[in-house]
């Protein structure tokens, strides 16, 4: 049983909240007690689970909600505010603030309409001064007779267009154009539209489309585990890897602890050697490790090939399948630098002997590759045509839940007898992860 | 406090409200994903951080800067998810995936990995129920600490509460979260 201090102890451990003194106290206590050993593992797991935990995001609609209120409650306001919370609680509070806009705009438009009925009804009542006007109760507007009174000889009637409100008698009225309707041969016609013009100072280059005589694409390898029965599959693997300097290959699992297990079993048909790190181990049989990674460059891409055509032969052996589908894609940037977190080291992956273009060449066809049963290739790769190289084994994800490379026995065994790396060797980054299915 | 984030304020204040519509995108995932770990419910969840953003935005005159705004904001956000559970009592669980959008992944070459995002969520779930069932301070202090990483001084500052209480919150919430944990042997 642990006593008070002794959790306190612990759990500032866990918070990373010890000084000098107290984190010798810690390991000491450690060493001692198997309870205290226990108590701090599984608060430091239960510390990466909550720190691991995925992250969830708003709404997509969530701004703009946020920001229609804002904008319902218009501008800060000035005064400070001693309870900010009860003026949004009680809305009817201040909701002048929202109509005041709304009645200044609907006391101005009212203004306009009304100054304009005062004008035009005082325009209405100027045909009283007016004498030649006809009266407004006769009107029959442009077609009352009487405007051959009032208007001289040859002019036109007006229009059945709004009356002017101001007739003089002695007014000069010009001629104006008897009232017709246009005919349809004069309505006028939109202009053609305008050729464009590619020579205009400003349009947007244009490139000339080059004509291909021979396209090729590239696309990541992407197969079942289970396909690498067949010898085109396991080829194509080997030739991929030859390709660049240094890959990564995702090995999708329905379950990873099951998935590295198979992995290990498979490396030790090849005399493969893996170096597992313990930890990692541990907190992946817990379920707090997502996915692993092992490292390796001490394989030639036909081992490689083979390696993954023996972790075929150990899953077909369990049923359901463990493994779905193997992706390799060369290395990005991102890889590098976690590459170099995981190891603590740069393990220089674009060091090359040999360009990638001469290491195809390599490839033996029909040798341990493309020939032979599983267990053949697993013989001939542990009786020295191959294999005989070493790995490390860690975790990938959750990255919180990584062992410090200098924490690592198993790492630094690795890289102490890891030595120079053979000239066809590619370095390879497998992660073994949950698939979708 | 930030320089940017000065800026913005002396903005709104100013009466730019597209200033204060970038302070809400800076920080609204932040909260959210706190609260949400608090109230368990997506929606009362993005209820509760819209109140706060708008308690914010009026108040924003009275915030003096001698704080970090995220802080000012989390206090105001957590103050109300913690009135909001007072009043609903009622304690809802997250449903499993029914919240999980836009999971960030923990792996930094997600983009070689088509749809795995899910791998963990019923670990998650698992955790998450645990942590509702923990006393609102305790919950809180957790979120801070460990989802939201934040140092004891910024966590002390947002509850309002002496380092040293954050400390012995952390402890017990430590202790009572391994408590309500399934052991080893149920978890594999």
């Amino acid at each position: 049983m642990l006593t008070e201090a002794q959790l306190t102890l612990i759990t500032a451990a866990v918070d990373g909240d010890l000084n000098d003194a107290e984190a010798r106290e810690l390991r000491r206590l450690l060493d001692e007690s198997a309870p205290a050993r226990t108590t701090y593992e599984r608060l430091r797991a239960d510390s990466i689970r909550l720190q691991s935990l995925p992250r969830i995001e708003p709404p997509t609609d969530f701004h703009a909600r946020v920001m229609a209120r804002i904008a319902a409650f218009g501008t800060i306001p000035v005064s400070p505010l001693t309870r900010p919370t009860e003026s949004i609680r009680n809305p009817g509070r201040h909701s002048w603030r929202r109509w005041a806009p709304i009645a200044t705009a609907a006391s101005v438009l009212i203004g306009i309409a009304g100054t304009s009925f005062l004008i035009f009804s005082a325009e209405r009542g100027d045909t009283a001064r007016n004498p030649n006007r006809p009266s407004v109760s006769g009107w029959v507007g442009a077609d009352d007779p009487r405007w051959n009174e009032w208007l001289p000889v040859n002019s036109a009637r007006p229009s059945s267009a709004p009356m002017p409100s101001e007739r003089n008698e002695g007014a000069v009225v010009h001629e104006a154009p008897a009232p017709s309707f246009a005919p349809e041969s004069t309505v006028a016609v939109a202009p053609e539209p305008r050729t464009p013009d590619h020579d205009l100072i400003g349009a947007h280059p244009r490139a000339e489309f080059p004509n291909f005589d021979h396209v090729q694409l590239r696309l990541p390898f992407l197969e079942p585990l289970a396909d690498f029965e067949r010898e085109a599959v396991r080829q194509q693997l080997a030739e991929e890897l030859g390709r660049d300097p240094a890959f990564r290959i995702d090995l999708f699992a329905r379950n990873t602890i099951r998935g590295t297990e198979l992995f290990q079993q498979a490396a030790r048909a090849c005399g493969f050697a893996i170096h597992a790190d313990a930890n990692s181990l541990s907190y992946l049989r817990k379920g707090q490790v997502t996915s692993v990674a092992i490292y390796t460059d001490s394989l030639s891409a036909s081992e490689l090939a083979a390696l993954f055509t023996v972790l075929n032969s150990e899953d077909a052996r369990v049923s359901p399948r463990v493994f779905d589908a193997v992706h390799a894609m060369p290395v990005a940037r991102e890889d590098e630098v976690e590459i170099r977190r995981i190891l603590g080291i740069d393990p220089g992956l674009f060091k090359r002997a040999i360009p990638a273009p001469d290491r195809r060449k390599e490839i033996p066809k029909g040798t341990s590759v493309s020939a032979g049963t599983a267990d053949q290739i697993a013989s001939a790769i542990k009786a020295g045509k191959g294999g005989g190289g070493s790995g490390v084994l860690t975790t990938w994800a959750p990255a919180q839940g990584r062992t410090l490379p200098s924490m690592s026995a198993e790492l630094k065994t690795y890289l102490s007898k890891r030595g120079e790396r053979k000239p066809d060797a590619v370095p390879v980054l497998i992660v073994i992860r949950h698939g979708n299915g | 406090m930030i320089d940017e984030d000065r800026r913005l304020i002396a903005e709104c204040l100013g009466g730019r409200q597209d200033a204060f519509g970038i302070i809400v995108s800076r920080y609204q995932g932040r909260l959210y994903n706190s609260v949400i770990r608090l109230v368990a419910h997506p929606e009362d969840a993005a209820d509760i951080v819209q109140e706060a953003f708008l308690n914010a935005y009026q108040a924003l005159h009275a915030f003096k800067g001698d704080a970090e705004l995220f802080t000012w904001l989390y206090r105001i956000a957590f103050n109300a998810a913690i009135s909001f559970k007072r009043k609903k009592r009622a304690t809802t669980s997250l449903g499993s995936g029914s919240g999980e959008i836009g999971i960030d992944p923990d792996d930094p070459s997600e983009y070689v990995r088509p749809g795995s995002a899910l791998e963990r969520t019923e670990e998650a779930a698992q955790l998450q129920s645990a942590l509702s069932r923990l006393s609102p301070e305790h919950q809180q202090v957790l979120i801070l600490k460990d989802i939201e990483g934040l140092k004891y001084e910024e966590i002390a500052e947002i509850l309002s509460v002496p380092i040293g209480t954050i400390r012995s919150r952390l402890h017990r919430a430590r202790l009572e979260l391994r408590q309500l944990l399934p052991s080893e042997d149920e978890s594999r």
